[in-house]
């Protein structure tokens, strides 16, 4: 049994309005313990409403999402555990800060579960050092940090939750690479260390390609695809007519075995690569054509 | 959580009413609910009425909207109609009663009255909706700038008020939206919005408003500088790229409500005795 599970998710908004849209249609898929799994679609997809749903802030207009075999919107009471067991993290989650001390704003989670006061201290201390926010800075105003600062806050307000799944919508949206690449590396050492599942939206198909185990494709609100990196990103035509564009490493790779190179297009980073070119080229094929 | 705010809002499809110049049907409106007021009795309000169902039915915005618009004024309407039904003493006695050892009664005089409020505050609302079903707030804030604009003679800065509320106006759904988003991100940190008493209440909006407010001085510091970029300056030698040019349609509109006021006079003048004959007899 997948630790989250969402079966034939639909989500229709504004209603019986002119302004009626069906956001979600038909939605399957699964989460086991300990992956990554990515979300990718082209803007206006369903991602982030998917996403909400997932952790019970929308209700699907049909369909279910069950959480070790449980449906999450049974009662009350699952609902609210719900919360705490799927951190979700919003796509800009700086402007949800709002406490006088980044440590407080931090602990915002973690007290609103009912734990004692040294567990909160434990998991806001042990949140912001792996987000790697250094210890001086708890003390300070949410609204004093950087940007990059107030976005690792804003993540380990989620993480101090200690959920089991943690959904991550666009973490790395307008960030500098140097940003990006610290949230990503956070987010693999959560993933290892703790053996959290996570799920991350995102359009950029760089990193989910790197991070994911497992990926799902969004078009219109519907599922397109759901498996692993290397699958999806083999069929050129399901990417593309996502509206999503590949990386330009696979774009490459891929080129490179449309000539006949018995080349492995699951290579996803530029080290990864390079080796498979250097293999290839020790095998006696000629690369420069 | 938030969408149920239907007064005040564009609805938009396709209708004549939607295509009438902005200006007109301001005018027309206020002019309406003037008129509202100024019919004297049963005969004046029936006209009035008609006149508003006819203009209604031509704005395609479905009747549910209409009655949506109501339902905030039933307490309203209610109270002030038991006061008036309790309240006014004149005309012919219907029944009496006591409680408490006050000694109430029901008049013809309290009955009508309270029928009379009913009536013209519906149909008061229901005029101010149709205006803002049917015009964006754009159109609205472009045509009470040009309505107002004699004002200026008289140097109050007409420009600018239509500005600020064209902002204010444009800033609601994204206010609203932004409400909704910081909502449910604290809701996913188990912020817990709709239990306990008042006081738990209040503190559980702080994580809500803070944020807001930051944001929405973010925002107006952003849309200041992205003004001034476009060199913006008020509104002195500002051209137009949307003219607003009466049509036929705007000339039949005029043309039907004079209609309606003359109806509205002459039920007034010669009609008054008549229902009251009509109800007495009923009686």
């Amino acid at each position: 049994m997948a630790l989250l599970e969402a079966q034939k998710l639909e989500y229709i908004y504004s209603q019986k309005t002119p302004f009626v849209k069906q956001a979600v249609k038909g939605v399957d898929f699964c989460v086991e313990k300990g992956e990554i799994v990515g979300i990718i679609g082209h803007t206006g997809s369903g991602k982030s409403t998917l996403v909400q749903m997932l952790n019970g802030l929308l209700k699907p207009t049909s369909g279910s999402v069950t959480l070790n075999g449980e449906d999450i919107f049974a009662n009350k009471k699952s609902l609210h555990d719900a919360r705490f067991k799927i951190g979700l993290v919003f796509q800009y989650p700086e402007y949800q800060l709002f406490d006088e001390t980044v440590y407080k704003d931090i602990s915002f989670g973690p007290s609103n579960m009912g734990l004692e006061k040294d567990e909160i201290d434990r998991r806001v201390i042990s949140a912001s050092k792996l987000v790697g926010l250094p210890p001086h800075l708890l003390n300070k105003s949410p609204f004093d940090l950087s940007g990059g600062e107030k976005r690792r806050a804003a993540i380990a307000g989620v993480v101090a939750m200690e959920p089991e799944i943690l959904i991550l919508d666009e973490p790395t949206a307008g960030l500098d690479p140097k940003g990006r690449q610290r949230i990503l590396d956070m987010i693999v050492e959560l993933n290892k260390t703790t053996n959290t599942s996570v799920v991350i939206v995102s359009h950029n198909m760089e990193d989910i390609a790197k991070l994911c185990n497992k990926v799902l494709v969004l078009k219109g609100g519907e599922a397109v695809a759901f498996d692993t990196p290397e699958k999806i990103f083999a069929e050129t035509d399901i990417v593309e007519q996502s509206g999503l564009i590949l990386p330009a490493l696979t774009k490459m790779l891929i080129s490179l075995k449309n000539k006949g190179l018995p080349v492995n297009i699951a290579n996803f980073s530029v080290n990864d690569a390079v080796k498979e070119l250097i293999r290839l080229k020790k095998e006696g094929y000629k690369l420069d054509a | 959580m938030l969408n149920d705010i239907t007064f005040g809002q564009f609805f938009p499809c396709s209708s004549p009413i939607h295509k009438m110049d902005a200006r007109v049907k301001l005018i027309l409106t206020v002019a309406f609910i003037a008129l509202i007021f100024v019919s004297q009795n049963f005969a004046a309000l029936l006209c009035t009425a008609v006149g508003l169902f006819i203009y209604v039915m031509l704005t395609n915005v479905p009747v549910r909207m209409y009655i949506k618009s109501l339902k905030p004024l039933i307490i309203i309407v209610g109270i002030t109609s038991i006061l008036n039904l309790l309240y006014v003493k004149s005309g012919q006695e219907l029944f009496a009663f006591d409680i408490f050892g006050w000694n109430l009664s029901v008049t013809l005089g309290g009955v009508t009255t309270a029928i009379y409020m009913t009536l013209r505050v519906c149909l008061l609302v229901i005029a101010g909706s149709v205006l803002t079903y049917t015009t964006s707030a754009t159109e609205l804030t472009d045509a009470i700038e040009r309505v107002l604009s004699p004002l200026n003679l008289i140097k109050i800065d007409v420009h600018s008020f239509a500005m600020m509320m064209t902002i204010a106006l444009r800033f609601i759904p994204t206010l609203i939206e932004e409400t909704d988003k910081i909502m449910s991100a604290q809701k996913a940190r188990g912020a817990d919005l709709e239990s306990g008493g008042i006081k738990s209440r209040l503190k559980a909006l702080i994580p809500i408003l803070i944020p807001l407010l930051v944001s929405s001085f973010r925002r107006a510091l952003e849309l200041a500088d992205a003004m001034e970029c476009r060199c913006y300056h008020g509104g002195e030698g500002r051209t137009r790229v949307k003219q607003m040019k009466l049509a036929f349609r705007d000339y039949f509109a005029i043309v039907c409500f004079v209609v309606l006021i003359g109806a509205v006079v002459i039920s007034n003048i010669y009609l008054e005795g008549i229902i009251y004959a009509l109800i007495t007899v009923i009686i």
